[in-house]
């Protein structure tokens, strides 16, 4: 199989390969075999993305003890055997060889004993296989500073998925931090996941690996095939997620949001879509790399966001999130404002900001309730107002009166609204000469002022007058 | 026929009434109040106790306090001041035996020129009673009523303590409460020194041992009740100097609210504050406009005096400004309190605003929107903050559907504007940089259509994208 031309054609090649592996491996496959067909309703082909496995394997003087019916070496070569059996029909993935501890004896205590025997290119199976007759155990365990060398053992192409696949028997043995190398791989966007295979190891090991990759101890070698089946399946597989959007009857209705994942760790931007439900009314599913876990923004009003969201691979994932909305109007009661009108949208009893609307339009927010700050002058704080599920909820506000300020001379003055006579200042004029029209919510101001080059107090004017809605006059100062 | 006259005029009435402009009534202001008294009123308080036949000197107190009364009242009356007298008197008309707590009468009400009908009046009283001060002090509000502008002032004469339940500090109170009339003057004719404290929340309290105190005391209170009570607003800079101005500012009633005296506050030439007069009969909270506003409250003013209110206000200029000629004017800034939260002023781009001095937190409502935390508002200057242009996206397309424009921030996308329904043709002004238009057509409700598109937007330029 030189091509594959749909992702389904790709995977009943993999399965074909896949057989020479034992039963539970094939079991999950049905499974997957399935959600593909799904996925293959909705989503349509596409091309699987190049990836790259790099083999780092432990060949330290404890690999020749005796587990099962041979040493673990040979075991260890069992399973690459296995491994590039299996991917050598596979289109799109590359393999290649590290060891470590094969090349100085325990007795040198070499740190530095770590070598890519191997490197990347199609159809480098073969030297793999003859790599590891080869090779006989030996040395010590460096792993952390065979994981550092990995760095440059893969091609630079931003777009290659790449992979860590270490095979272990034992824990590092030079004082360095395998957790701290992969992570440093990571941040630097050289690897997107690894993936240790521990054979025969004490279960207190555990910790000392999870934070290097998926760890999956092999406790006898029959356990092996299962781990591998089921590690080759994450990397290999393409699955398929569907986000449900609840509303408030946890039914999922809500759609038409954007939802953008972000590869966790590190937050590089993998998926965009616009959220729809199909033409069976269901979320539409979409294939995402099973290899990483995300980071999920969903932009509505304010934003939801979900870490971490984990696949499992060979299903059809669903996460589901409440994100009931309801539409919110801002409008005028009379005429619309003849100008721009916006208002402020917070997060109740806080002052942080979550949209900006404008008056005379629609926008959903998640239902709930929000403090609203009209930018009218003088401005309205409303408090607590409730946007519902599958309602337009409409808040209105008077329409202003037009009141323009005739100034011939230059002045300094202010607009006050009056309350029980009292004054807050709300705006202040210009002191340029000039007309100045400002729309005013109904209600009692005044205007003070006093004439720029008049130096005396007493020739402050001040001038009462109300507003009423869609009025329009003209004050001459 | 009248009552069709009457129909008629209302009709009239009501014609002259839609005249007006439609929702606006503009007039000249009941708060343009400039306080100019006409006069200054005196309302002796005189005590005619059984007490105050006691000798004092060779006379009875009652007979000093007459003469000497008569003798400001009339060389006063003879002067160019406009000033009125008024007298009442309490514990006059009934005999002590009798315990009468209301035992006190206006025996003058006031007019000028009346230092004749003083001594009549005088003449006739023969102390004999209790003290009711308290009840004497309310009675006084009445005794006050007028429609002009006046400077009213008590002056109360008394040998003993209130003989009465009444509180004479509640009483006090009451006056200033009402702005009937100033913090009393207090003379006490031959006093213990431990009732004289009990005056202490009364009013001024003048301690008259002997009749030449008495005399001199009395020439001192009328002096002070007849000078002008002149406030000079010092709107203080961060140094300290009384250089801020031109910023309007209210004298309000402390008790009521309400906005009596509204100025806009200047300097006259050589940079001095200029003068106001007040009613020192009041207690006021001074505001100063400046945003945000900054006030003081009960301010108790000192009669006769020039009174300096110094408040703090230093003050910097924010200037707003959008770079290059771009025609783009309507974009708000949120000018917020980083303490509250809550906005001081929004003030437009291309204009200059004054603020206290002080750390503000700005919120700029582009798209998307510019958040400045802890802007300085430096004293004294102008502090200048401009923004890009904002250039205008012209996004096009054949199709309908839901179109999300965003913003890249540290990796993240923000929204920034969103269409449910987007066809045809729309415009966004956005600020510089890169954006993702995200569009999923309506028509084949398949997730993976969704499609983007990368846009940058160049300051003050215009572009179009179509999402084809």
């Amino acid at each position: 199989m030189k091509h594959c031309n749909t992702i389904l054609f790709c995977m009943l090649t993999f399965a074909r390969a896949m057989q020479s592996l034992a039963m539970p491996v094939l079991v999950i496959f049905l499974t997957f075999g399935t959600t593909t067909l799904q996925a293959q309703g909705s989503g349509g082909p596409t091309v699987p993305q190049r990836t790259r496995i790099l083999l780092v394997v432990d060949a330290s003087r404890s690999m020749s003890d005796v587990w099962g019916p041979g040493t673990k070496m040979a075991a260890a070569r069992e399973l690459i055997n296995k491994i590039v059996d299996t991917l050598s029909h596979v289109e799109n993935v590359e393999l290649a060889l590290r060891l470590y501890g094969h090349q100085s004896y325990q007795g040198d205590y070499n740190c530095q004993d770590s070598r890519l025997e191997v490197g990347f290119r199609q159809g480098s199976g073969k030297s793999i296989i003859a790599k590891m007759d080869e090779i006989r155990p030996k040395g010590i365990t460096p792993i952390a500073y065979a994981l550092a060398q990995c760095a440059r053992d893969f091609p630079e192409d931003p777009s290659s998925r790449n992979v860590i696949l270490l095979i272990t028997d034992g824990v590092e043995s030079c004082q360095r931090d395998p957790c701290y190398e992969v992570e440093q791989l990571r941040s630097r966007n050289v690897l997107l996941r690894a993936y240790v295979i521990g054979l025969g190891m004490s279960p207190d090991t555990h910790d000392a690996f999870t934070c290097v990759g998926d760890y999956y101890n092999a406790a006898s070698r029959t356990d092996l095939d299962r781990i591998l089946g089921r590690t080759l399946q994450r990397i290999l597989s393409r699955t398929v997620l569907r986000v449900e959007l609840l509303d408030e009857q946890s039914r999922p209705s809500e759609t038409d949001l954007n939802m953008s994942f972000y590869a966790l760790p590190g937050g590089k931007l993998q998926h965009n879509y616009y959220h729809t439900l199909n033409d069976r009314g269901q979320a539409d599913t979409f294939y995402v790399d099973p290899i990483l876990d995300y980071e999920l923004t969903i932009h509505s009003i304010p934003p939801i966001q979900i870490s971490p969201v984990s696949i499992s691979s060979n299903e059809l994932n669903v996460v589901r999130v409440p994100a009931a909305q309801g539409m919110l109007r801002l409008g005028t009661l009379g005429n619309p404002f003849n100008y721009r009108l916006q208002a402020l949208i917070y997060r109740s009893g806080t002052r942080e900001i979550l949209h900006v609307q404008d008056f005379n339009t629609e926008q959903r927010y998640r239902t709930g309730k929000y403090d609203i700050e009209v930018l009218t002058l003088p401005r309205i704080l409303i408090r607590g107002l409730d946007i519902g599920q599958d309602k337009v909820t409409s808040f209105e506000i008077p329409a202003p009166g037009y009141v323009t300020f005739v100034h011939a001379h230059e002045l300094i003055g202010s607009v006050l609204q009056r309350k029980d006579g009292e004054l807050e200042e709300i705006y202040q004029l210009s002191t340029l000469p000039r007309s100045e029209t400002i729309a005013l919510q109904p209600g009692k101001y005044t205007v003070l002022f006093r004439a720029k080059q008049n130096r005396f107090m007493r020739s402050t004017q001040t001038r009462d007058f109300e507003v009423s809605p869609g009025s329009s006059t003209s004050i001459k100062l | 026929m009248s009552s069709v006259k009457a129909i008629g005029g209302l009709i009239l009435l009501f014609a002259l009434f839609s005249c007006l402009p439609a929702g606006l009534k503009a007039q000249s202001s009941s708060l343009n109040r400039h306080f100019e008294p006409e006069s200054t009123r005196i309302l002796f308080l005189l005590d005619a106790s059984g007490s105050m036949k006691e000798n004092w000197q060779g006379r009875t107190r009652f007979e000093v306090a007459k003469e000497l009364l008569l003798g400001v009242v009339d060389s006063l009356s003879r002067g160019s001041d406009p000033v009125e007298f008024g007298l009442r008197v309490f514990g006059h008309q009934q005999d002590r035996s009798i315990k009468d707590c209301e035992d006190s009468h206006l025996e003058l009400p006031f007019a000028r020129n009346n230092s004749a009908g003083l001594k009549q009046v005088l003449d006739r009283i023969e102390p004999k009673g209790y003290t009711p001060i308290a009840y004497s002090l309310f009675m006084a509000a009445h005794d006050f009523q007028s429609e002009r502008e006046t400077v009213n002032v008590i002056v109360l004469i008394t040998d003993g303590l209130e003989s009465c339940s009444g509180d004479p500090c509640a009483a006090a109170e009451s006056l200033r409460n009402q702005r009937v009339a100033l913090k009393p003057y207090i003379i006490g004719m031959g006093l213990d020194p431990r009732d004289q404290v009990s005056f202490d929340c009364v009013g001024t309290y003048f301690d008259a041992a002997d009749p030449q105190a008495f005399k001199q005391a009395l020439g001192v209170v009328v002096a002070q009740a007849l000078r002008n009570t002149t406030v000079q607003v010092n709107l203080l800079d961060q140094m300290g100097r009384a250089n801020e101005t031109d910023v309007e500012f209210s004298f309000n009633d402390a008790w009521t609210g309400e906005a009596l005296y509204n100025m806009v506050h200047t300097h006259l030439r050589g940079g001095v504050p200029d003068t106001l007069y007040l009613d020192p009969a009041g207690l006021y909270d001074l505001i100063v406009y400046t945003t945000p506003p900054v006030s003081r409250q009960n301010i108790e003013l000192i009669a006769g005096k020039h009174n300096i209110i110094a408040i703090d206000a230093a003050q910097g200029e924010l200037w707003l400004q959008i770079e290059g000629n771009s025609g783009f004017t309507d974009i708000k800034c949120l000018v917020r309190d980083p303490a509250s939260q809550e906005i001081a002023y929004v003030q437009n781009f291309n204009t200059r605003h004054r603020y206290l001095t002080g750390t503000y937190n700005l919120e700029i409502l582009t798209l998307p929107r510019i958040s400045l935390q802890d802007f300085p508002i430096l004293p004294g200057q102008t502090n200048p903050l401009s923004i890009p242009a904002p250039g205008k996206l012209t996004i096009q397309t054949n199709e309908q559907g839901v179109l999300g424009v965003f913003s890249m921030r540290q990796g993240d996308l923000m929204m920034v504007q969103e269409w449910l329904n987007f066809s045809g043709r729309g415009e966004i002004s956005l600020q510089p940089g890169e954006y993702h238009l995200v569009f999923r057509p309506s028509r084949n409700r398949k997730i993976d259509q969704t499609r983007e598109k990368t846009v940058v937007v160049f300051s003050g330029k215009n572009s179009s994208i179509k999402l084809e």
